[in-house]
């Protein structure tokens, strides 16, 4: 991977899940800033610099966005329209991991500008490969404009 | 003086004139005369009539004398001479007898004569003109003849009309349902079926209203939703059939509406409605669509919150294998932690979506319940929570019964008291109270009140879906709320939350039935 740091906005309820995510990204070196919160409530409030994150300066916007579908307070879709239709956050790309295989979810997440939709795999083996692919390409091979 | 008279009398007369004396000479004669004798008028003057006639001299002498003795003209016929040898001229005369002046001793005969000819011309025009009105005369008479037999079997086609329109109205009052017709210009009602006054609350024969005023409810004018245009065609003809579902805003009853323009008895278009109420099928396919979307919603949580833990667990499983190469036996410890935690809430889980289930029905039959009691023995069964968390709580006496599942209500004191200590917050002595209030409409509202951590407007429906925490470290699976409304939701009442927000604490308030409600299939 580059030598690049580059941010990912972990946005996931499930601990346990979080976890998951957060080893699989660590043991493939895929080497970044992950930060996590725990409902969409919280995601807004990093993103926009608010509520608990109005002084924080490292605060940094992520390079990717890694979000949770049902999720406590605001849930993921809602998360997904406030930042999709935010000038200054619309370009972060933005995928969805859940581990809702619904049609409805799939259709509605791309009708609101949402760039990947990953299902969670329950396979541990799939699981990691995921990640690491998921890894490879956004922060691997993608360019975005914030780089 | 009588000659001057005669020449200023006859002179524009187109018919031949002559002034003859008692013994028959010929006095003055007009220009017409000498045209039609082909003779100098003066020519004329004192010859003898009988010589320029070839009728008979005794026939010309006998006209004559009847002419001075009639008061009244004396028609005839005369033969006259002409200046062309062999020419005669037949005439028809009148002779009108002149009584003279005082210088004339006798009087004289004023002659008139037409052409035979000239007045034939005039008599066939005559006869034709008799003709045609003779012919017009019998064309009238089959005409009045034929208007008579055509009302006469309009007459017989009215009563037949009439005995039919009555058959009809006979049969449309047997049917079980809505039947009406309305005038399509003035919107009068012509015809009301017994069902449709029984059904509308019509207790007069209901003709003669407005249709819009009479049978919906609240309406300024002609309804908006009216069908009245779908019903005739760009001529103004009447069109097929026109079907629709529609909730009557009188009664509330949905109804299958078959609505048409047709032709009535006094040959105005009209409106005609046959309504069948289908109530009961729109009520059976809304709680059906309700059943789906609850299922449908339930299918997916179920899917989603079952799968979560199976991931965490696999997960986790397979780091295990890992950590055991690198001999990470804290990682695996702690990980062996997150598995066990993964199951037990996939227990929890399954436990829930069962009782869930349970509660699909209500089971038990409706009894009095005094939610005083109840809360009273929740209380009971929650004391070692209440004591571990220092808690007040407070039961008003003797609120309303209801009448009510007591099992399921109980459990759903016990399940508001729970979440109220649970969410409690940082208060050193968390203060619960259960009690009765009497809403603006009268009804009885109970609620369960606490000053824990509060909850924002935003979040208050969120609250009561399946498996919805708003924090997530919380304990619970997050179905109690979902379990309550529905409970309270299956007794036909309400539940919901109110609270000043963040750390202002939380008033949960529902209600229930009164009185025992007798459950429709």
């Amino acid at each position: 991977m580059s030598g690049e740091s580059l941010n990912i906005l972990l946005v996931e309820d499930n601990e346990d899940h979080a976890e998951l995510i957060q080893r699989s990204f660590r043991e493939n070196q895929i080497a970044n800033k992950i930060y996590w919160v725990k409902d969409g409530e919280e995601a807004l409030d990093y993103l926009f610099q608010r509520g608990v994150y109005a002084d924080k300066a490292d605060c940094l916007l992520p390079h990717l966005i890694l979000l949770d579908l049902r999720l406590p307070k605001v849930d993921g879709i809602e998360v997904l329209k406030t930042i999709k239709t935010d000038d200054q956050l619309k370009s972060i790309p933005v995928v969805v991991l859940t581990s809702s295989e619904s049609e409805k979810d799939i259709r509605k997440v791309y009708q609101y500008y949402a760039n990947s939709y990953l299902v969670k795999p329950i396979d541990f083996q799939q699981f990691t490969r995921l990640m690491r692919d998921l890894g490879f390409y956004w922060l691997g091979w993608n360019k975005n404009p914030f780089r | 003086m009588l000659r001057q008279c005669f020449d200023e009398f006859t002179r524009s007369v187109v018919h031949a004139c002559f002034l003859i004396s008692p013994g028959g000479i010929i006095l003055r004669s007009n220009a017409a005369a000498a045209q039609m004798l082909g003779q100098d008028g003066d020519l004329l003057a004192d010859r003898n009539i009988t010589q320029l006639t070839t009728t008979p001299a005794e026939m010309v002498v006998h006209y004559l004398k009847r002419c001075l003795q009639s008061r009244e003209p004396v028609p005839g016929a005369l033969r006259w001479r002409t200046d062309t040898p062999g020419h005669e001229v037949d005439c028809y005369c009148h002779g009108y007898r002149l009584l003279i002046s005082s210088d004339e001793q006798e009087p004289v005969v004023l002659l008139h004569c037409q052409l035979r000819e000239k007045a034939g011309n005039s008599f066939a025009a005559l006869n034709q003109t008799l003709e045609n009105l003779r012919l017009s005369h019998h064309k009238l008479i089959d005409k009045s003849n034929q208007l008579t037999a055509e009302i006469l079997e309009r007459e017989e086609v009215q009563k037949k009309l009439a005995e039919s329109h009555e058959r009809l109205t006979t049969v449309l009052d047997g049917l079980d349902a809505v039947v009406y017709v309305a005038d399509m210009q003035t919107y009068e009602l012509m015809f009301l079926n017994k069902y449709a006054k029984d059904n509308l609350g019509i207790t007069d024969s209901g003709v003669g209203k407005i249709c819009w005023q009479t049978l919906q409810k609240d309406q300024t004018g002609p309804c908006s939703f009216c069908t009245n245009p779908r019903l005739v065609d760009a001529a103004g003809n009447p069109a097929d059939v026109y079907r629709w579902e529609f909730q009557n805003t009188q009664n509330n009853c949905w109804y299958d509406i078959r609505d048409r323009a047709i032709r009535w008895i006094d040959g105005r278009i009209v409106r005609m409605e046959i309504a069948t109420d289908i109530t009961k099928r729109k009520k059976s396919e809304q709680v059906l669509e309700q059943k789906n979307a609850e299922l449908e919603n339930f299918t997916y949580t179920i899917s989603h919150d079952l799968k979560s833990p199976i991931i965490t667990i696999k997960g986790f499983l397979g780091s295990l294998v890992s950590d055991a190469g690198t001999g990470d036996f804290e990682r695996m410890e702690a990980d062996v932690k997150r598995i066990a935690r993964a199951a037990d809430k996939m227990q929890a889980l399954l436990d829930d979506v069962l009782e869930l289930s349970r509660i699909g029905r209500l089971v038990n039959p409706a009894a009095e319940l005094s939610i005083t009691e109840a809360a009273n023995e929740a209380i009971e069964d929650l004391a070692a929570f209440i004591k571990e968390k220092n808690a007040v709580i407070t039961v008003e006496a003797d609120m309303p019964p209801v009448f009510v599942d007591c099992h399921r209500i109980r459990e759903v004191l016990q399940n508001l008291i729970e979440n109220a200590l649970k969410y409690s917050g940082s208060q050193a002595e968390p203060r619960i109270e259960v009690g009765s209030k009497v809403l603006a409409d009268g009804q009885c509202a109970y609620y369960v009140k606490d000053n824990g951590i509060g909850i924002e407007a935003k979040f208050y429906d969120k609250i009561f879906g399946l498996f919805e925490k708003l924090d997530p470290r919380s304990a619970g699976t997050g179905i109690g709320l979902a379990l309550v409304k529905r409970i309270i939701e299956l007794h036909g009442g309400k539940i919901w939350v109110e609270s000043r927000g963040p750390d202002q604490g939380t008033t949960f308030y529902f209600t229930l039935p009164r009185q025992r409600i007798v459950q429709e299939d």
